[in-house]
């Protein structure tokens, strides 16, 4: 007798179309979607957290600039607007990201089912991808409802190149995902505390090029902000959604995207590893 | 055979930490001590102890949640090291904990993402599942959110998922804590007719002694992360007879003169005793092998010393004396006193 019997594989862990489909549908609509639309507040509210902010921003754009033709963010076409409208809807994605995987690693602390889904044969990196699936389905709302709101009452005009839209957004998060991981690494090990999330939060909101451009910063202080993906990110979002915008002018940009996702996966998933191990010497995996 | 949980020299140490401005150090302690542990396909093995004597931290090393600091660890042939994920599909586990579950799921659909992990369909799943449900009167629960399940109704849930995935090896820590002795009693069937129609072999650590009494086949006793065997529940008279003294003196001074009991003379043997106070009086066990030899001295030894015996009765050793003892021994020499 070894392993168990199910549906004729061991354990059911192999890497199947079949098997990840049923686990991605098991953490992203029962374990994603049945629970956070089981807190209907919550929802409405995270609604209105994504939709509030743009008339914030629009009404600041207006008091502290004109949106004309002559402002330094007419590379778009469009004015700041579309700017900060685009800015905000991505970088959503970003720091969402950190958050979001750092919150259900402790979330699953807190309601036990940390240690009953590590014991499965389910392994550690594959729980981390699927979690990740329904942060990202929540974010693709947040961000159609921000892009939404920017074009029916913001006057926003999008000129889109599809094929290289896709393409930076994939770029865009999977080279943000490495720092997300490394994030809920921390969680594991430090319980309470998310240093990576915060600094990055603040961290991209300053230097990423969310509500001015990059070329606003002093010199030392631009050099920081090609230090996190999220710059070139929005460099290549605004081009190929704003513009229209096809693959070569924004190459330099996906190519550091791929430098980064090459660098910060591994890494990421080497550290989660590691605080792993670590917790399970020390016997707090489940503690918080 | 090769049994189908083979543990052996196993050490666990937690590390201490250091001082802080905030916290004192704490030292490193010894969780598991060298323990060796060999259990054979279809045979349920009963862990007793006190709290804190390494129960719950050998099923987890066993079970992967905790990794040890030395000695050697096989499930079914796999080794923990090496073959972790092999050894995570051979086992199923039941945890002491009701917090084990998403609350805002359904009972159904817990168990669909729980053995979905497993890559179990839904078929499946409701064949398997079905009967147990419908055994331990969890149909109408199991459409409601899991938050609005008693403690019982918790329990009885995290055994249908433990029981579905049709494990080789179950690791059940205290499979009835928090729970009343009827439902006590339909978690014990259960585990009993279940095990035996899978041949399943079991680990079952229990705080509740009637659990290894009715389910342990063998039964080994931890104190302070050592295992030592005890004859099987039901040979345990064979072995040990207690002394049950009741005695009109107050617990401290019982404590006391029994302290003095080795020291006052070096032919005496050393004895294993428990005190309780009841009713303003106070019952003493003292459990021995030979108490035809040892009773007579003993009783003189407290006489005159002083303290007013009321009544002696002499009888087998039963599992909770066992643990009482094992747990008042733990007590003492984690104290630095002699038991």
């Amino acid at each position: 007798m070894s392993g168990v019997p199910v549906n004729g594989s061991p354990a059911g862990a192999g890497l199947t179309v079949r098997n990840i489909l049923r686990k991605a549908y098991l953490f992203t609509f029962l374990r994603g979607w049945a629970v956070w639309l089981s807190y209907p507040a919550q929802a409405f509210l995270t609604l209105v957290g994504w939709v509030v902010p743009v008339f914030f921003y629009f009404l600041l754009a207006g008091f502290l600039t004109s949106s004309s033709s002559g402002s330094p963010f007419a590379g778009n076409g469009q004015g700041y607007v579309a700017f900060f409208v685009v800015g905000l809807a991505f970088q959503g994605f970003v720091t969402s990201l950190y958050g979001m995987l750092a919150q259900r690693i402790r979330s699953e602390q807190m309601m036990g089912t940390l240690e009953h889904l590590l014991l499965s044969p389910t392994s550690p990196s594959a729980v981390l991808a699927y979690s990740t699936v329904f942060g990202i389905m929540l974010n693709l709302l947040a961000m159609a409802a921000i892009l939404g709101v920017g074009a029916a009452f913001l006057g926003v005009v999008f000129h889109v190149a599809l094929t290289a839209v896709v393409v930076s957004v994939v770029l865009l998060i999977v080279s943000n995902l490495g720092m997300a991981i490394i994030a809920s690494s921390f969680i594991l090990w430090m319980k309470q505390g998310n240093p990576v999330a915060v600094f990055f939060t603040l961290y991209t909101q300053l230097f990423g090029g969310v509500f001015f451009p990059v070329s606003y910063l002093p010199g030392g202080l631009q050099v920081v902000s090609y230090l996190i993906p999220l710059t070139f990110g929005l460099d290549a979002v605004r081009a190929t959604l704003l513009s229209g915008a096809g693959f070569l002018p924004i190459l330099p940009d996906l190519l550091w995207m791929v430098f980064y996702t090459v660098v910060t996966i591994p890494l990421g998933l080497w550290f989660f590893r590691w605080t792993l191990r670590r917790v399970r010497e020390d016997g707090t995996l489940a503690t918080y | 055979m090769d049994p189908v949980i083979d543990v052996r020299n196993l050490v666990k140490r937690f590390r201490g930490t250091r001082r802080t401005a905030f916290a004192p150090a704490t030292p490193d302690s010894l969780a598991l001590d060298h323990v060796d542990l060999a259990i054979p396909e279809g045979q349920i093995y009963g862990l007793i102890g006190a709290n804190g004597a390494g129960k719950t931290t050998l099923l987890k090393v066993i079970s992967t949640l905790l990794l040890p600091t030395s000695g050697e660890v096989r499930v079914l042939g796999h080794d923990l090291r090496t073959e972790e994920a092999a050894v995570r599909s051979c086992l199923g586990l039941v945890t002491n904990s009701e917090r084990s579950f998403y609350y805002r799921l359904t009972g159904w659909q817990n168990l669909r993402y729980f053995t979905g992990l497993y890559g179990m369909d839904r078929t499946t799943l409701e064949r398997r599942a079905r009967p147990l449900v419908d055994r331990l009167g969890l149909s109408r629960a199991m459409d409601r959110d899991y938050r609005t399940y008693s403690t019982g109704m918790q329990r009885k849930l995290a055994f249908i998922r433990a029981f579905v995935l049709e494990t080789p090896v179950l690791l059940l820590d205290e499979p009835t804590s928090s729970l009343d002795p009827l439902s006590s009693e339909e978690i014990r069937s259960l585990i009993a007719e279940e095990c035996q129609a899978r041949d399943q072999t079991v680990l079952l650590s229990a705080n509740n002694l009637l659990d290894v009494e009715r389910l342990a086949g063998r039964v080994g006793k931890m104190s302070q992360g050592r295992l030592t065997p005890v004859e099987s529940a039901s040979d345990l008279d064979e072995s040990l007879r207690v002394a049950r003294i009741w005695l009109r003196d107050p617990r401290s001074r019982v404590e006391a003169t029994l302290r003095t009991w080795a020291g006052g003379s070096p032919g005496r043997p050393p004895v294993r005793w428990e005190v309780q106070e009841r009713n303003q009086r106070t019952l003493l066990r003292v459990a021995t092998e030979e108490p035809e030899r040892m009773l007579p001295e003993f009783l003189q030894f407290l006489l005159g010393s002083g303290l007013a015996v009321e009544s002696v009765d002499l009888r087998s050793v039963d599992l909770e004396e066992e643990f009482l003892l094992a747990a008042r021994e733990a007590e003492a020499e984690a104290s630095g006193a002699s038991p």
